[in-house]
């Protein structure tokens, strides 16, 4: 047993056999077959042995004929290995001791040899090591040829390891089979972290380096409240995690719902309204039965990935419809328009420019800013469906107040065109910025003279402010929401949206902690939107809190130098004002 | 016939700077299966089968180390000749790459 310490990024404890993913794809791990097919498997693994054997010689040919028998030899070497007697018939055994199928011998085989490497440490073995590994890549394509499959043609639940996933892989995953994810990279806000809350699955990322030590099929635990990845579990752990699965109700905390039916109000009277981030139309209803006071983010870029094209207007209206009239009239909409680039997605049309630092590039609005078809076919969509429900349309990663110019006068023009195309929408759908780079922060009050309202995006906010990236595990200590600087820009855009009576909503990854509920609202923050799934949690802290605490705290927490001590300032508060409360 | 008598040698490994790699391994295997004798390489309490490059690789044998050879069968005497030739090679090809 093995257990690996990374960053919990959605709650929960899952156990299950994993399914590696890497550059080659997927591995379907078929862990054993039925007796009668051991035959079969060995056969199979003679076949792909034989195969390999085969195309090694030929590339030995290729390079002896390129570049003088020496070098074929050397570079061709892996024959041998291929028609290596005792390789074969040490994993023959395996399949023949185990039921395995071939391509799980195969893998248990190569692990153990390359762990025997490990163990001896010398840099001496870095070669033969790589020849191993190699070699096991070349037999597991050759035996998966047959049964390599996309991701969304997962048939059996598994867990998800990788060394990092891509949104676009992340999209593919039907949360019913993809029952955990644990990937070596990553950071607490990175988009894996954040669909899997979305998702509502176990999710443990920056783990470092495992891949090497786990097969396709093997047994492992992601323990998304501690953080914990546990590789090849005895069975005393099997049973407490066993115990542990089935005592969540569900893996979201539902079980806490009893809270759902009461208002987020604070001890001495304040209403503090608790809003949901959503990805997708089909958790507007998650969303609601979790308490929700409405949706105060809902991300857009569903829309756009895995699509040989750019939505259209109808299949962007369809989706924002579908949201709102869920809601219905009495819980608001966030509709953000798109915001891809950085590490989300690429846009169908126009092709993007290869960047070296994307994330202080072309990105989200400034996008949108320059493929004006593009963005307005979204604001005529969020338009045409604004009758159907409570929306407003909030722009990210405004920078500049011409910026936010722009936007508006491109939502007059859409407005003028409906008006004299004849088709409906409201007038007066309320307009937001979000607040997410230190220089809309630092001129809030310019920029609130153009909105209805602010929503401070914490994840950005942090990273532009502190200058670490997010998805970077070798910067994260830097990377936090408690820091003085990321408070005192918080700090200053409430001030400034209270002098222009425009309403702020905190939508980070920041407001989904209880740790900075109370810190939040002694700022004078009023409304957080976070993953649905904390939102019960989230009440519970507002019930045990006043505001005129709050408020000290707040001041008290302002007062502290670093992002530890504010840390450890708020969880010492929390665990005093409820002490079950998760820290 | 005296052949069946083992011929046994201790070797020390040069092949610099890796040692028994995958190349000599591969070298000692295509050998020894093209020969009729069998051989094992000992090392401690790890005996390899001269036929198998991944038995040869998993004794972990770096510049220096001291390996007992044992050659059985027809052929003996030329096969270990040929294999501590290859364990005891100064060098390998692709340290000083030939421009041919």
């Amino acid at each position: 047993m093995e257990i690996r310490r990374g960053i919990a990024v959605s709650e929960g404890v899952a156990i299950g056999p994993a399914l590696v993913l890497d550059t080659e794809g997927v591995r379907i791990p078929v862990r054993t077959v039925p007796p009668d097919q051991i035959d079969g498997e060995i056969a199979r693994l003679r076949v792909a042995l034989a195969a390999c054997a085969d195309s090694a010689h030929r590339r030995q040919q290729t390079l002896a004929d390129k570049l003088g028998d020496d070098m074929g030899d050397i570079l061709g070497s892996q024959v041998g290995l291929f028609e290596d007697p005792k390789l074969f018939a040490r994993i023959e055994a395996l399949i023949r001791a185990h039921d395995y199928s071939a391509e799980y011998a195969v893998s248990r085989h190569i692990r153990e040899i390359v762990k025997l490497f490990d163990a001896k440490g010398a840099a001496d073995f870095a070669r033969n090591r790589a020849d191993f590994l190699d070699l096991e890549k070349q037999l597991l394509a050759e035996l998966l040829g047959e049964r390599g499959e996309p991701l969304s043609a997962i048939a059996v639940p598994v867990i998800v390891v990788a060394h990092d996933l891509t949104p676009s892989e992340t999209a593919q995953f039907d949360p019913k089979m993809v029952h955990a994810i644990a990937t070596e990279s990553g950071g607490a806000t990175s988009h894996t972290a954040i669909l899997a809350g979305a998702l509502e699955i176990p999710a443990v990322v920056g783990v470092g380096k495992f891949l090497t030590d786990v097969s396709g099929g093997d047994t492992v635990i992601v323990d998304g409240n501690q953080g914990l990845l546990i590789l090849d579990p005895d069975d005393a752990t099997l049973r407490k995690y066993e115990l542990l699965r089935r005592s969540q109700l569900s893996p979201s905390g539902v079980h806490r719902l009893p809270v759902r039916n009461v208002p987020a109000v604070t001890r001495d009277g304040e209403r503090i309204y608790l809003h949901g981030n959503i990805e997708f139309p089909s958790e507007a209803r998650p969303c609601l039965d979790r308490g929700a006071d409405g949706v105060g983010l809902y991300r857009t870029e569903f829309l756009y990935v895995n699509k040989s094209h750019d939505p259209t207007e109808e299949e962007q209206f369809e989706a924002y419809k579908a949201v709102l009239t869920e809601l219905g009239p009495d819980h608001p909409v966030v509709i953000r328009t798109l915001d891809l680039g950085g590490d989300k997605f690429v846009p169908a049309t126009g092709a993007v420019v290869a960047e070296k630092n994307p994330f202080l590039g072309l990105r989200s609005v400034r996008l949108c800013l320059r493929n004006l078809p593009l963005f307005k076919t979204q604001l005529r969509a969020i338009l045409r469906a604004s009758v159907y429900g409570d929306a407003r349309v909030m722009f990210p990663m405004v920078s500049t107040v011409m910026e936010l110019r722009q936007c508006r006068s491109l939502l007059r023009e859409v407005q003028e065109d409906l008006e004299e195309a004849g088709i409906p929408y409201k007038s007066d759908v309320p307009i937001g910025t979000m607040i997410e780079v230190p220089s809309a922060a630092l001129v809030a009050d310019v920029l609130a003279k153009q909105v209805n309202f602010f929503s401070i995006g914490t994840n950005d906010l942090v990273q532009y402010t502190l200058a670490a990236d997010r998805n970077n595990e070798t910067v994260a200590d830097l990377y936090s929401a408690a820091d003085p600087a990321v408070l005192r820009l918080i700090a200053m855009v409430v001030k400034a949206a209270a002098a222009a009576k425009v309403e702020v909503t905190v939508c980070g990854e920041m407001s989904g902690e209880p740790r900075y509920t109370a810190l939040l609202i002694g700022l004078g923050i009023r409304s957080l939107s976070s993953t649905p799934r904390k939102i019960p949690e989230l009440k519970r802290v507002v019930r045990a809190l006043t505001v005129s605490d709050a408020e000290k705290l707040a001041a008290e927490a302002l007062r502290l130098e670093t992002a530890r001590e504010v840390n450890a300032f708020l969880s010492a508060h929390l665990r005093r004002t409820l002490p079950d409360a998760e820290v | 016939m005296a052949a069946h008598t083992p011929i046994r040698r201790t070797v020390t490994v040069a092949n610099p700077p890796l040692g028994l790699h995958l190349r000599p391994a591969n070298a000692i295997a295509r050998l020894v299966r093209r020969s009729k004798c069998a051989v094992t390489v000992t090392l401690g309490e790890k005996v390899a089968d001269g036929r198998s490059p991944s038995d040869l690789l998993m004794l972990f044998a770096p510049p220096g180390t001291e390996l007992v050879l044992e050659f059985t069968g027809d052929g003996a005497a030329e096969a270990a000749e040929a294999v501590v030739a290859i364990l005891t090679a100064p060098g390998e090809p692709d340290e000083h790459t030939s421009s041919s």
